[in-house]
């Protein structure tokens, strides 16, 4: 062999290099298998969070400290838009609307763009790219404003006001609960509030709807509810709709303390049917007069004319101090239709005040469960038997489970 | 707005508008220091006063032979010089002991207020850094972990501060480095509601967007 040293040192580099690239790859195989089918936002006991992927809710444990991806301050915090294995988040500070994405068990902005002086209370996919953001003025959130995303291109494609009317008189502040699309008209739902101190509040006891044309935005009709207050809420933190099969709609008012702080009235549920835009005065399910008998905040449907409900129980908590921390939240079964509740689920007591916590699949609901006692657990509730059992459990850091989401709509 | 060296000196100069003599006045008589003034290792602060008052006593003139033998006056101008001086050290030394029985106190107890109905006032002190809302005022006593307050204030810890939360035995620890936001708890109970900022979303959407609106965070 000629030259045998100078080959060496040829080839030298290039084992150098193979040994870099192997040494580079992901400690756990697992974590290759992109893309993941689901995500779960957890809130650690030191205060960080982080971003779990994975495809299997059923069974296992987890630690987020080990397989999770931290979320740094500067990114996001919870009240996200997940969709097709992206997450949305509006800093309303710095203005900028970013998109993330875990890539190489990191979030990664991949691209952002600004909507100045907007603060999110709904978004609604319009189309499969096509992102409608309504929101508030940020600082004064007397406003009711618009934002229409492209989120393929991520670029703006119309913003503005509303012409809904900004409060009056003792009332200062609002709040957007819940927006929907019904052809060419859009629906949004909103309440006023009255400042009692600067960090108290009241809420009117008037639900409004209103209806403006689409994509003009133009304001068409407003109509008034009494029978509660405070419809929905921020469905990036929380789900407080949905529509059934035949395109019915229904929504959740939240009055108490967690949300309108009107606990006179009562936490209800409404209908707005598929071919009407307004609210159905036929249609009222008290869902403090039931036997639930406390006020609830949110609302997921599991189909055929059942949903589920997180109803609080007032005599284990103190106030709004504890609201978040002790546990003592309760999920139900409802038959909205027939506006009955079936059973309360054999779970934990739950906590955390306001969480995207369930999940519906194939069949499945995913119930996350914050148990002082237990842990923090994903529940399957299986839809067609009503068998509950403990799936994944999240352990080590893990302090709060704080949402869990579809990474793909169709994941299967 | 901010204490400033600039601020300060318009203030000697009477150039301030009344908001700003205001908070420098506020600023120059609030009640927040904290800074611990110490004798040396096994010194007795009682054992320096008598050696003080010995030293004073041995040079201050009798008072029968003062008033005898006034001459005498004009003549001790050294001596009395040196009795001015005591005089001075002892004032100091009164003033030192005032000083350090309001430093102890002080780390027993923080207290801090703003009387502005408009801006937030940012004090900062060994223990902590404290925003206090307008028209608020707070009272943190390290010892027994009682916070009193009236409206909001966001704390900063430097070091672990125990507490307990009013009306309750329910202790919790405001840590190093995280940031807390405390304020009365409206729904009447007389409580106050302590929470970490990064926890601000459990809170009712309104207080949330009230509260970071008031403090910019």
């Amino acid at each position: 062999m000629r030259y045998p040293a100078k080959k060496a040192l040829f080839y030298l580099p290039l084992l150098t290099i193979a040994v870099l690239l192997l040494s580079c790859q992901p400690k756990d195989p697992a974590k290759k298998a992109r893309p993941q089918k689901y995500s779960i936002y957890i809130l650690g006991k030191d205060n960080h969070e982080y971003l779990l992927e994975t495809s299997d809710l059923s069974s296992g444990t987890l630690y987020p400290e080990k397989t999770g991806v931290p979320i740094s301050e500067e990114q996001m915090d919870r009240d996200i838009i997940v969709k097709d294995g992206y997450y949305y988040h509006l800093n309303y500070k710095t203005a900028s609307f970013s998109k993330y994405t875990v890539q190489s068990d990191v979030l990664t902005e991949t691209d952002s763009l600004q909507i100045k002086n907007f603060s999110i209370e709904n978004f609604y996919w319009v189309s499969k790219d096509t992102l409608l953001l309504t929101g508030l003025n940020y600082n004064k959130y007397n406003r009711l404003r618009y934002a229409l995303v492209n989120a393929n291109t991520m670029k703006l494609i119309a913003s503005g006001d509303t012409e809904i009317a900004v409060p009056s008189g003792k009332f200062s502040s609002m709040s957007i609960g819940l927006t929907e699309k019904r052809g060419d008209q859009l629906l949004i739902a909103y309440t006023y509030h009255k400042e009692l101190s600067p960090s108290s509040y009241t809420t009117c006891d008037t639900t409004f709807l209103s209806t403006l044309s689409y994509p003009e935005m133009q304001l068409l009709n407003t109509s008034k509810e009494l029978r509660s207050t405070y419809p929905g809420g921020t469905n990036t933190i929380q789900s407080y709709t949905f529509h059934d099969e035949q395109k019915d709609f229904y929504f959740m008012t939240c009055p108490g303390i967690a949300l309108g702080n009107r606990p006179d009235l009562p936490t209800a549920i409404f209908k707005i049917k598929a071919d009407e835009n307004q609210i159905d005065q036929d249609y009222f399910f008290n869902i403090s007069a039931s036997e639930i008998q406390n006020h609830a905040y949110g609302m997921w449907y599991l189909g055929n004319g059942n949903a589920i409900i997180r109803a609080e129980r007032k005599d284990l908590y103190k106030g709004i101090s504890d609201h978040h921390s002790t546990a003592h939240f309760e999920f139900y079964l409802l038959d909205i239709k027939k506006k009955t509740v079936i059973k309360k689920l054999d779970l934990p007591l739950d906590k955390g005040t306001r969480r995207e916590c369930v999940l519906v699949e194939n069949g499945i609901a995913y119930i996350s469960v914050n148990s002082s006692k237990e842990g923090n657990d994903i529940w399957i509730y299986d839809i067609k038997n009503g068998t509950l059992k403990k799936g994944l459990h999240l352990s080590g850091n893990t302090d709060f489970i704080m949402r869990i989401d579809k990474l793909h709509e169709a994941s299967h | 707005m901010k204490i400033s060296k600039e601020l300060i000196e318009k203030y000697h100069r009477s150039e301030c508008t009344p908001e700003e003599k205001d908070v420098v006045e506020d600023w120059l008589f609030a009640d927040f220091s904290t800074e611990e003034l110490v004798l040396p290792a096994g010194a007795s602060k009682q054992q320096h006063k008598d050696e003080m008052w010995r030293e004073i006593e041995s040079i201050l003139p009798e008072p029968t032979r003062q008033e005898e033998n006034s001459t005498n006056w004009h003549l001790s101008f050294w001596t009395k010089g040196v009795a001015a001086s005591l005089l001075l050290g002892l004032i100091g030394f009164t003033a030192f002991q005032l000083m350090s029985t309001r430093g102890s106190s002080a780390m027993r107890q923080l207290s801090v207020n703003n009387s502005s109905a408009i801006d937030i006032r940012h004090v900062s002190s060994s223990g902590c850094n404290i925003a206090i809302a307008p028209n608020s005022y707070a009272t943190i006593n390290y010892q027994t972990g009682d916070i009193s307050l009236s409206g909001s204030i966001v704390i900063r810890p430097k070091k672990n501060i125990a507490i307990v939360i009013k009306g309750t035995t329910e202790k919790m620890t405001l840590k190093a480095g995280e940031t807390y936001v405390v304020f009365n708890d409206a729904s009447g109970n007389n409580k106050i509601i302590v929470i970490n900022e990064k926890q601000l979303s459990n809170l009712p959407p309104v207080i949330q967007k009230q509260i970071t609106n008031q403090f910019n965070i």
